[in-house]
């Protein structure tokens, strides 16, 4: 479990991250949204101690990190995978860390046999591309089988096949009781791996809620119903404070309604629905929406 | 990266150690790994040993820039403890140790440490510890082999030519002792700066031309500014009281070589202690 509670991080006059409160549960996969600059790189750096917070406080399981004796075995993280050495091989890089902590060294050989770096290992990091440093950053990650996993945009650089892998990854990961919590700036992303969203913009909380509820906040429709009583449906719909749209052929559109309470509305009404979707693309709408609000929000208070 | 190899758990035994405190001996030798996993490190330590030795054998070979000794002959000690010929070592250490702090925070490595190990002050006992022990070692090698080079090499008859002899012996002490105040002194002064260049051309003034530019011979402020270096405090201790720098006690060169060390390690624990990396 992270908790952030009121952290904020001045440096100068810019404020990068205010007043932050929120809190990282176990057991799924918590991506951790913003635009680039939201300050999500310095909070995720002052919940591993590594920046200290002007105001607030950040845990992790209880205790703030910077008083652990040894990090691995409660927190693996992959903030930027560029955090090596160019000059020492994968393999000394991993040996090293797992020497400091004590761990055993088959660990070192187990992490980057599940990466895929065990033919690199005994390469120098700086002939790495991106994709195999990124997968260099999660198998030290990966090394102390710690409980708390957190990673900053960790699909950069990653190819297709390495974005599936590390997004069945994360999934694993959070299905074993882990708590993770996955930055990215990109929606898309996101989509297809986590359960919960914690959104940021211009270092303030813009949304802490799961997936399918973020994405009612999109103002154009985002979930499409489709029923056998669709001009019944409209009507409860707008009731429960939905913006429907009808499409003919028994479908609608509904904006400001999550799946669930669509459900829900539906259910309590017995209303039949054949089919619920939340529309492509209704995510990025949503973060987007937000995101430039806040950004407006800022302007206007400097 | 098949969905076979994602279907094997990757947990650890129980029986591997959940540390609250990381042992030292763990943190030193991670540390220990970190250094000798770059190529930069043998290359620097085998050029410095490489240099003294043959400085130590050409300067007693050649005599060309040093005094004789009152019996006619070179003295042995000084062709292999002669001050200037151990710059280049002073300095190649030096950055060794500048570069284990630079190249952490430069390559964002220091990052990645300290989510292994939190407790920011350890990282930097465990480091200075592998440095120190380290360029000991080289230290006592160069020394050693300088002396015995120096002997084999000096023409004439010559007395006491052992390894044993007082003089001999202050004089390789003092050289184990200095390399590794260097080497932290670097460190520290990368901890301070975390720029490359900026960390080379500082090593170069502290130890290079800080004591070919302030010498002890001058007025009262030059004597006392070189003496607090930890050249001149070698000097004193390697030409066991005939050399030049005679204005310090050996005790004094002694306390000075220590107090750059130990000050070196809590400069260098106090600045990462206290700042965002």
């Amino acid at each position: 479990m992270i908790e952030a509670r009121e952290l904020t991080k001045r440096f100068g006059r810019l404020t990068a991250v205010n007043e932050l409160t929120f809190t990282v549960r176990p057991g799924q996969v918590t991506g951790f949204l913003g635009p680039n600059g939201a300050g999500k790189s310095t909070t995720l750096r002052m919940i591993l101690g590594l920046n200290a917070p002007t105001s607030g406080t950040a845990t992790i399981d209880g205790r703030p990190f910077r008083l652990e004796g040894t990090g691995l075995r409660r927190v693996g993280a992959l903030l930027d995978a560029g955090d090596v050495h160019r000059g020492r091989s994968a393999q000394a890089h991993v040996a090293a860390l797992a020497r400091s902590n004590g761990l055993p060294r088959e660990r070192v050989t187990a992490v980057l046999r599940e990466v895929g770096l065990s033919e690199a290992a005994r390469r120098r990091v700086g002939e790495f591309s991106l994709g195999m440093r990124q997968r260099l950053g999660l198998a030290c990650a990966l090394l102390g089988d710690p409980p708390v996993l957190i990673f900053d945009e960790p699909i950069n650089g990653l190819d297709p096949e390495g974005i599936r892998w590390a997004r069945a990854l994360f999934r694993r990961l959070a299905s074993e009781g882990r708590t993770v919590l996955v930055s990215s700036h990109m929606m898309s992303e996101m989509e297809h791996t986590a359960d919960h969203l914690i959104v940021v913009g211009g270092g303030r909380l813009i949304a802490d809620e799961p997936l399918s509820e973020f994405a009612a906040r999109a103002s154009r429709p985002t979930v499409t119903v489709r029923s056998e009583d669709s001009r019944r449906l409209s009507a409860v719909l707008t009731a429960a404070g939905g913006e429907v749209m009808q499409l003919g052929n028994g479908s609608l559109t509904v904006a400001k309604l999550s799946t669930s309470q669509i459900g829900e509305v539906a259910f309590s009404n017995r209303i039949m629905v054949y089919e619920v979707a939340v529309t492509s693309g209704a995510l990025e709408e949503a973060f987007m929406e937000l995101t430039a609000s806040s950004v407006v929000h800022r302007a206007a208070e400097s | 990266m098949t969905a076979a190899q994602l279907s094997q758990p990757l947990r650890l035994r129980r029986a591997a150690p959940m540390r609250t405190r990381a042992r030292f001996a763990d943190l030193y030798a991670a540390e220990w790994i970190k250094l000798w996993s770059l190529r930069s490190t043998t290359l620097t330590l085998g050029a410095a040993v490489a240099l003294a030795l043959y400085l130590a054998g050409s300067n007693s070979a050649g005599g060309t820039r040093l005094p004789t000794g009152p019996s006619g002959p070179i003295d042995p000690n000084h062709a292999a403890f002669d001050g200037p010929s151990w710059i280049p070592s002073m300095i190649g250490v030096a950055m060794i140790g500048a570069l284990a702090l630079v190249g952490e925070h430069a390559s964002g490595l220091i990052r990645t440490t300290l989510v292994a190990i939190p407790e920011r002050r350890r990282v930097v006992v465990a480091k200075a510890a592998v440095l120190a022990s380290v360029t000991a070692a080289t230290a006592l090698v160069a020394a050693v082999g300088g002396l015995l080079l120096a002997f084999a090499t000096t023409p004439g008859e010559l007395h006491g030519r052992s390894l044993t002899n007082p003089a001999s012996l202050d004089a390789i002490g003092a050289s184990v002792a200095v390399l590794p105040v260097c080497a932290l002194t670097g460190m520290a002064l990368g901890a301070l700066l975390r720029h490359a260049a900026a960390t080379g051309f500082a090593v170069c003034a502290v130890l290079g031309f800080g004591p070919l530019l302030i010498r002890p011979d001058g007025n009262r402020l030059a004597t006392d500014l070189a003496n607090v270096m930890p050249y001149y405090a070698w000097g004193r201790l390697t030409s066991a009281g005939r050399g030049s720098s005679g204005t310090m006690t050996a005790g004094e060169a002694c306390l000075i070589l220590a107090a750059w060390a130990l000050a070196s390690i809590v400069v260098t624990a106090v600045v990462l202690d206290r700042r965002d990396v």
